[in-house]
């Protein structure tokens, strides 16, 4: 399989349901660029899940931004952790899976604290650099380990309950911010 | 062609309250050369009966349509909805021995006029002249239980004079639905109000369709809305009175059967 | 007059209401258009979809069992409710037990079906409903209108008064603001939820997952939040294997909401050790009249619906009347045949397959093909008849076994066409020329050659 066409077509169509997507070059670092984006987009308080690269973020990040919550660093009781997510500008995690033609992003249980930092805060960023590629629900639904729970998330949080009006951010995310970068994805 | 033996099936409501349809079914069949025949102990398909529920009597009429029309070449009906409901509905009414072989037989050989035309007879200019400005209305049973809407199409669109409207519209349900506009004649008549509106967007002249039930539905309800602002209403006239008008035999809408004479 | 007829009376004469359900059905009848037109592989999706739904139905008792097995294995819990009472009950009984109070709810047909929300509030457990069509119609005290869209049939003005009223803001009928207002008041509600409550799109039985669809997110918040997750859902939806999946989320976000894909799918499972997620997991199965459905050889097709809705917005009727006049739980063309096959009593919604006029449309969008003419026709002849329209019936049967008497009924009807119904007098004029047949007749009986050749029977 094709992994960069793969996610060419996975980024058209995130694009396509509102989502956004930020790719690297070789040269850069994830967590610069992830950096960058806080920055410039005034977010001051952020939550991780607990992920590979979630040491290299809280190190980048933690002069300018307050961390209000790393599940990779220690757990936290349920209602604690909910309400320290609500608080957060951003939540952080990165992605079990990608699948292309439909930009949906796979986000397993495995992690501890990824259901939550992706759902609670207005602003879900999400690193795509190790996940898996699959074209489509069936390739994914094929290959997939069938013991663990996975949220398939297209965009972000939607509705169309008013007159049919489409509105972003209706109780999970308003924005979804892909960040990919190339050489270092697909393990598929 | 001209060795095509048509058994002619004049549904109820056509029989009784649109006789015109049926002698323009007469005029276009035998303008082409075909042996027509009628069987005037033929009464009623059943469908008014099967959809009120009452499948005993509905059989009843069933098994009578069976014994007078399984020895038939083709039977012709100038109605998707009665043709429908024998080519598909008979299934749901437990025919059994004779009858059930016969009609499995029989439900082959029963076609709409158009679908017949077109389909079977490879016609799509029957030399009809009828210069006005004509908008369709696809009947439902006639469009998705036999997939009927191609067929009227072309021949309208072979008919000289004649301007087609609408061709774009949307397909939707007039409100007629037999037994449901006499139960429910409030809400059946804003469902035709709906429709005959659509209708009316591209000031048609005259409204066609190939069922006459679902045609005087929206007459009817063209007659109690009136007009829509700067548009007049158009006539309703059954497919076959198109098809059946010539230059030598003009389209005359005070005439009760073809040719104006009785 | 019966309680439809007079719902729908009243819905005839509200222009807003018209206004409502015509401009959001044409909507999504636009979506779903937009998804569908043009596939290639559209009619072969149905078939699998179909298949998928089919061989769930036909096995399932072995697929409950395969479900319930796994799902205990990881720690959940499996309960099976033979009625509405029983399935409240058993959801009243887990909450109790933890002394939970206060919770969160996602849109669910089936929880409507059994009236939780109401038992739930007899109960003194407070269950707010999360999606913002259902905090909508709960915030008003009524019921959902549609079976994805539970707000449909209100305007943006008469929400915003609803929310000015209820939740004391300034009133707005912005749509965004509204969803912000929405979102910001549940979103406490979240925080300090201790229990969330769901319906289930679909259970695997291979795998032991749990299967949602949503867009809102608020099942997501549901089930990740409060400590305790119950799911409720109906015993027809297990499907055997994940892989049977494919064909029906794609079909069902197609044809519910006109997306190529849900914004949320969840499969779920009780949470392992070191996961995220609930501490306790329930499903309560409910039958209710779904297995006496299934075993009935012509209803059981019933049980094959994805619960769409698309044939609501497809359907003529539906867009006149709204969904509230059905006076059901479930309304439009799945519903007319499903309510009528679930609960204990079955002649509460025997007028519903009425509100058709079969015209077919339904059949047309439903993805997994189920044919509601027939179905509604089917419930039509099998309804107990009143002795009038017995005698009605009889009549028209005696009418129509003979030519002649067809002749004189129709001659009686042309006399007094105004007080006959339509299907019998549309179009003709008191004292016309007499029917086709007495027409042919007439020429057949004039000696000079008359100008049609046609023949009658005996001639040939």
């Amino acid at each position: 399989m094709n992994n960069s066409k793969n996610v060419l077509l996975f980024q058209k169509q995130l694009l396509a349901v509102n989502g956004e997507f930020i790719s690297l070059d070789e040269n850069q670092k994830v967590s610069s660029l992830v950096k960058e984006f806080i920055t410039s987009n005034s977010i001051k308080s952020i939550v991780l899940s607990d992920f590979s690269q979630h040491q290299d973020l809280v190190e980048a990040l933690e002069e300018d931004t307050e961390i209000l919550a790393d599940f990779g660093s220690r757990s936290y009781p349920l209602d604690e952790a909910g309400n320290l997510c609500a608080k957060a500008d951003a939540g952080i995690t990165d992605v079990y899976a990608i699948i292309a033609d439909t930009g949906t992003l796979v986000i397993s249980s495995r992690n501890r604290g990824d259901r939550l930092c992706s759902s609670l805060p207005p602003i879900h960023l999400a690193l795509i650099g190790n996940s898996k590629v699959y074209l489509n629900f069936e390739e994914f639904i094929e290959n997939t380990p069938k013991e663990h729970t996975y949220a398939l998330i297209t965009g972000p949080s939607r509705t169309a309950d008013i007159e049919k009006k489409l509105i972003l951010g209706a109780h999970g995310p308003k924005r979804v911010v892909v960040f990919y970068s190339e050489g270092n994805a697909g393990c598929t | 062609m001209l060795k095509t033996k048509v058994a002619l099936f004049v549904p109820c409501l056509v029989d009784q309250a649109a006789v015109q349809t049926a002698w323009a079914t007469v005029q276009i069949l035998e303008r082409l050369g075909i042996h027509l025949t009628y069987d005037s102990r033929q009464t009623c398909c059943g469908q008014a009966m099967f959809n009120a529920g009452y499948l005993n009597n509905a059989r009843g009429s069933a098994e009578k349509f069976i014994r007078l029309f399984h020895d038939a070449e083709y039977i012709i009906a100038p109605s998707g909805s009665c043709v429908s409901m024998v080519k598909h509905r008979y299934a749901d009414l437990d025919l059994s021995g004779s009858f059930l072989r016969d009609w499995e037989s029989l439900r082959l050989r029963i076609f709409e006029l158009t679908e017949f035309l077109v389909d079977n007879l490879g016609v799509d200019d029957i030399g009809s002249k009828f210069p006005f400005k004509v908008g369709i209305h696809n009947s439902c049973h006639a469009l998705r239980e036999l997939g009927i809407k191609a067929q009227p199409l072309k021949l309208l669109q072979n008919v000289e004079g004649l301007t087609l409207v609408n061709e774009d519209l949307v397909d939707e349900c007039c409100g007629f639905g037999g037994v449901f506009s006499a139960k429910y004649p409030e809400l059946s008549a804003k469902m035709g109000k709906h429709r005959s509106q659509q209708l009316e967007i591209d000031s048609p002249e005259f409204i066609t369709g190939v069922d006459d039930s679902c045609l005087m539905h929206l007459k009817q309800a063209f007659k109690t809305n009136g007009a829509l602002p700067g548009k007049t209403i158009p006539q309703t006239i059954h497919i076959a009175r198109i098809l059946a008008s010539t230059s030598s035999s003009p389209f005359d809408s005070e005439s009760y059967s073809y040719g104006g004479e009785v | 007059m019966s309680t439809v007829k007079y719902k729908i009376k009243s819905a005839l004469h509200d222009q807003q209401l018209y206004a409502a359900i015509q401009n959001a059905s044409n909507l999504s009848t636009a979506k779903r258009d937009d998804q569908i037109l043009g596939l290639d592989d559209y009619e072969s999706s149905r078939d699998a979809a179909r298949e998928v739904r089919q061989r769930s139905v036909d096995y399932s008792p072995r697929l409950i069992e395969k479900f319930t097995r796994e799902f205990t294995a990881l720690g959940g819990k499996v309960y099976i409710a033979a009625n509405a009472s029983e399935a409240n009950r058993i959801t009243i009984n887990i909450l109790k037990s933890h002394g939970a109070e206060k919770g969160v709810k996602s849109k669910s047909m089936v929880t409507e079906e059994i009236f939780l929300g109401r038992a739930l509030e007899s109960a003194g457990i407070d269950a707010v409903e999360t999606d913002l069509g259902e905090y909508i119609v709960q915030l008003a005290g009524e019921k959902p209108s549609h079976i994805t869209a539970p707000a449909m049939h209100k305007s943006r003005q008469s929400i915003g008064r609803l929310f000015a009223e209820k939740l004391g803001i300034k009133y707005t009928d912005d749509p965004a603001e509204l969803t912000e207002v929405a979102r910001g008041m549940l979103r406490e509600r979240f925080l300090n939820a201790e229990f969330g409550i769901s319906g289930a799109n679909f259970l695997i039985a291979e795998t032991g997952h749990i299967a949602i669809v949503e867009n809102e997110g608020n099942v997501r918040l549901g089930l990740s939040i409060p400590p305790v997750y119950i799911a409720v859902t109906g015993i027809e939806k297990l499907l055997e294997k994940l892989a049977d999946l494919s064909p029906l989320v794609k079909m069902l976000a197609k044809s519910a909401t006109g997306q190529k894909f849900s914004g949320y799918f969840h499969l779920l499972k009780p949470s392992r050790e070191g996961e995220d997620g609930p501490e306790e997991m329930h499903v309560i199965l409910i039958d209710n009249g779904r297995s006496r459905a299934m075993a009935d050889p012509e209803m059981r097709e019933m049980m094959l619906c994805i619960r769409c809705g698309a044939c609501l917005n497809e359907c003529p009727v539906y867009k006149t009347i709204g969904g509230h006049a059905y006076d059901s739980t479930y309304p439009g063309p799945m519903g007319s045949v499903l309510s009528n096959l679930l609960g204990r009593n079955k002649m509460l919604h025997q007028e519903l397959p009425d509100l058709s006029t079969l015209c077919g449309a339904c059949k047309d969008v439903c993805p997994v093909r189920i044919d509601l003419p027939k179905l509604l026709l089917e419930l039509r002849a099998r309804r107990e008849k009143p002795l009038s329209h017995n005698m009605l019936a009889s009549g028209w049967k005696w009418t129509m076994e003979s030519s002649s008497r067809v002749e004189v009924a129709g001659k009686f009807a042309r006399m007094v066409e105004k007080v006959v119904p339509k299907v019998m007098s549309g179009g003709v004029k008191p004292g016309g020329p007499g029917s086709f047949r007495t027409q042919v007749e007439k020429r057949k009986s004039q000696v000079e050659s008359p100008k049609s050749k046609i023949r009658t029977d005996d001639e040939q």
